[in-house]
């Protein structure tokens, strides 16, 4: 079983993907939801980057909109995740969920 | 005699005291205390535990009246009532501000908090403050409700006249109780109007923003939101009270992203929020409208919907 997989049986997400300095690595979006992922790409690396400049270290973002939760979770410098959830998605679980599995996502 | 018990809830402002207030033949007993949220724009004191009141229906039936707080961070107070005070209701009064942004999400969200309490019992929707905001009508209502699978009956009521609320009455215990003289009751029960007269006196309850109390004065009036930012439809700061720079930067490089995502990618639909978390951050939340966006710092442990709610609430009156 994938790790995304793993995540839509818990019910966390939807769509998943992996990003390393800026390319996608491994990804569980289907192909209709390919706009979608390039603006919240897009979006989420522009945020992380604003966030470097200013030197905090905020580490996750989340865009809703609509019945769509699009976050990000930056687990080091060159890597990013982002899923794709329903808006009411626990955040705090999917936040547990990528502090137990950090070494699995970053060897997908 | 026989007892009834009806539950009153809804959103903040909705007009849940004043419903009880209108049919209560008893001095009603209310716990209000100073308002410490946002919604002090909006008024000063508000229900913090319960509403209590007494409306005698004839010699043999008495109506017990109970209303809940509206904000959501009183919930506590809600599942206290409904599996103790109120466990035995006849049914759930779900008053519905018509000036709300989006009073289906107030439906929706109330539904789902009461799903299990509404299981067994009868749901009334009453929509209050249609004076003020006439659209959605009741057509609207029961068009969108059928669409959410909810087939329950939608009174529009003005919770400051007795003589409208009673008509939640007459549908909720009217069939059982037949001996219920319903004109002797509206008489007796005129003397609780505070409907405005015509010479301008009467307790008004349509809803007034108090412009004394500045947008960010009511954020900061929030336990744990600690600055905002608020922004006009030119995206220039109107008002700030952010004092780290680098999260004010922060907050106008959220607000600049979501008013350039809605231009440049419409198909996605309108942005409701965008939130960054840190672990050892304050958390920065934005909330972005054509005429206007709000930027909100909040200790890291302060809900998200806590901070949502606010934030909604804030924009809403402000924009009035």
């Amino acid at each position: 079983m994938t790790i995304w997989h793993e995540m839509q049986d818990k019910g966390l997400i939807l769509y998943g993907c992996v990003l390393q300095s800026g390319d996608v690595q491994a990804s569980s979006f289907p192909p209709e939801a390919k706009k979608q992922l390039s603006v919240a790409k897009q979006a989420l690396a522009y945020i992380f980057r604003s966030v470097e400049k200013s030197a905090k270290s905020h580490d996750e973002a989340h865009l809703e909109i609509g019945d769509c939760l699009f976050s990000g979770f930056q687990l080091d410098p060159n890597t990013l995740l982002i899923f794709l959830s329903e808006h009411d998605t626990n955040t705090l679980q999917i936040r547990q969920f990528i502090d137990q599995n950090k070494k699995r996502f970053l060897d997908v | 005699m026989t007892d009834y018990k009806v539950l009153f809830t809804g959103s903040v402002c909705s007009g849940k005291t004043t419903a009880i207030r209108s049919l209560s033949d008893i001095e009603t007993v209310d716990t209000d205390a100073r308002v410490s949220d946002s919604a002090i724009r909006r008024k000063k004191k508000t229900t913090i535990a319960m509403d209590y009141g007494v409306l005698d229906l004839s010699d043999s039936a008495r109506l017990h009246l109970y209303g809940t707080p509206g904000q959501e961070r009183f919930k506590f107070m809600w599942e206290v009532m409904m599996s103790d005070l109120v466990h035995d209701a006849e049914g759930l009064v779900l008053l519905v501000d018509n000036t709300r942004n989006d009073p289906f999400k107030d439906i929706r969200f109330y539904v789902e908090e009461f799903r299990d309490f509404i299981v067994r019992r009868r749901l009334i929707i009453a929509v209050t403050h249609s004076d003020e905001k006439a659209e959605p009508d009741h057509d609207y209502y029961m068009q969108e409700l059928k669409a959410m699978g909810l087939f329950t009956t939608v009174i529009f009521i003005d919770a400051r006249d007795p003589t409208s609320v009673l008509k939640i009455v007459k549908e909720l215990v009217g069939h059982r109780e037949k001996d219920i003289a319903w004109s002797e009751l509206e008489q007796r029960l005129a003397v609780n109007s505070t409907m405005p007269q015509a010479n301008g006196e009467g307790d008004s309850s349509a809803i007034e923003v108090d412009e004394e109390v500045t947008l960010l004065e009511a954020a900061m009036n929030t336990r744990g939101i600690t600055g905002a930012i608020h922004l006009g439809a030119d995206r220039k700061v109107l008002s700030s009270n952010v004092s780290s720079k680098q999260n004010k930067e922060l907050l106008r490089s959220m607000i600049n992203l979501v008013t350039a995502l809605e231009a440049k990618a419409s198909f996605l639909g309108h942005i409701d929020d965008l939130v960054l978390y840190g672990p050892q951050q304050e958390t920065l939340s934005v909330f972005v409208e054509e005429e206007q966006a709000l930027g909100l710092c909040s200790h890291k442990d302060l809900s998200i919907n806590v901070v949502k709610q606010q934030a909604v609430d804030l924009l809403q009156w402000s924009r009035r």
